[in-house]
């Protein structure tokens, strides 16, 4: 082990304080790269579903999810698996996730497909929000330097589990019977 | 490689460099699968977890856990033994209270580690226990995920789960510190095969029955930490990092000499 504090770096050569290019790596999982990471090597089909107004007030009612479903982001995996995307804003974190569900209705897997933890002033201006909320390929985030090796109090991500606790909700409603 | 999935009540991430894909997703999976079972053995919710079964049946007859559960309850043993109590998962039972652990069952009114026996693979209680193995666990699942990367070839990568974190590789990585959420993260300094753990008060401060609250509870005055500073730990694994920064938390001394017996160095960032 080797530590080299901050205040001892202004000491070194230039060539010791150079950033390595890990600090620059990004959680950025695309579309495909989620369904081969939780369904590899299996074709999956689009299968958005058209939800009623009394489902979605039923799955506002049993999690504390408030932000609208967008019930496009539905796939079908060929051995009768789904797929679902969805995005889940908390007070400090911003993350858009793919949840993969076993054809027998239990959990398979969650990959987190984007992650933003974001500083006090930032998530409280609506601007900076709106450009995470349904937001499609074509108009990436504008984040700073992603940072791998950040340490500080532990962020709990119940804001994720009361999103997957939704989509398993909706999941009970709007695809368990479906063919 | 970047991956990350909600495991341990936080968001793990793994970052990866310099392998092949299809390798890093092997070793990816590896390590992952690493750090759910050691939140299955030492969940604090699942009544059938190692933890669980200890707590529920230790005090009649001797039980057998797995090796990683052992290792963390031996390692416990030693951080309590060096610390002067300091380190002590039997702070459980004050957490419970507060409502930020589940009510046991047959909770006791005080625990402490030191009721368990080890021997063989096996644990003993002398009496009704109530543990919480969340400040050290969660660095020895960074450490077995570590162990699962470099077992498959992997020559540099980091683990950090929400906050907790090890690197290995060739290069020492830069290292930040998210000290108070409304507060841009600063470089605290480049960490070269070693581990950094952070505990604050930050997220788990709350107020119950009119007293302010937090998960950095004294073991012997039953008190919360309220100090609002960050509790900083460098060590060469990151379950020693993790434990270590509660006791760097309650002392706010960082010159006690169980830090240098464990080779860490410990630091503390005053909340500006």
């Amino acid at each position: 082990m080797q530590w080299i504090p901050a205040s001892a770096l202004a000491l070194l050569p230039l060539a010791a304080c150079v950033v390595p290019t890990l600090a620059h790596a990004r959680i950025n999982v695309g579309v495909d790269e989620a369904q081969q990471r939780l369904f590899p090597g299996q074709k999956l089909t689009p299968s958005p579903v058209v939800l009623s107004d009394v489902q979605r007030d039923t799955m506002r009612a049993l999690s504390s999810v408030r932000e609208p479903f967008k019930s496009e982001r539905i796939w079908r995996s060929s051995d009768g698996g789904w797929l679902i995307i969805d995005e889940v804003l908390g007070k400090h974190e911003m993350v858009k996730y793919a949840l993969a569900i076993w054809p027998n209705g239990s959990i398979k897997g969650i990959e987190i497909m984007e992650y933003v933890e974001s500083y006090g002033y930032e998530v409280a201006d609506a601007a900076w929000r709106a450009q995470f909320v349904g937001k499609t390929s074509a108009s990436p985030l504008k984040l700073k330097q992603d940072i791998p090796n950040l340490s500080g109090a532990t962020l709990s991500c119940k804001h994720l589990t009361d999103g997957v606790k939704r989509l398993m909700v909706m999941y009970e409603l709007a695809l368990k019977d479906s063919k | 490689m970047n991956a990350m999935r909600p495991l341990l009540g936080t968001y793990v991430r793994i970052s990866m460099q310099g392998a092949a894909p299809a390798l890093c997703s092997t070793a990816m999976n590896a390590a992952f699968d690493a750090i759910a079972r050691v939140q299955q053995l030492m969940s604090a919710f699942a009544a059938d977890s190692d933890l669980g079964r200890i707590q529920r049946l230790a005090h009649q007859h001797a039980v057998t856990v797995h090796p990683w559960t052992y290792e963390v309850l031996q390692l416990a043993q030693d951080l309590h033994a060096q610390s002067e109590g300091l380190f002590d998962p039997g702070v459980a039972p004050q957490l419970a209270a507060w409502g930020l652990l589940p009510n046991h069952r047959k909770s006791t009114s005080s625990s402490s580690i030191t009721q368990l026996t080890l021997q063989g693979g096996q644990v003993r209680s002398a009496g009704p226990c109530h543990l919480d193995l969340g400040g050290i666990a969660k660095g020895f699942a960074v450490d077995r995920a570590i162990d699962a990367l470099q077992a498959h070839g992997i020559a540099r990568a980091s683990v950090n789960a929400g906050g907790d974190l090890r690197v290995f590789g060739p290069e020492p990585e830069p290292i930040y510190l998210r000290q108070a959420h409304h507060q841009p993260p600063e470089l605290a300094g480049l960490l070269q095969d070693g581990a950094c753990a952070t505990s604050s008060i930050e997220y788990s401060q709350q107020h119950h029955a009119g007293r302010c609250i937090s998960a950095l509870v004294h073991p012997h005055k039953h008190t919360a930490v309220r100090c609002a500073d960050s509790f900083s730990v460098i060590a060469p694994l990151c379950a020693l990092a993790d434990a270590l920064t509660k006791v760097l938390a309650l002392t706010r001394d960082s010159t006690l000499p169980c830090f240098a017996y464990f080779g860490a160095q410990a630091f503390i960032t005053p909340r500006t």
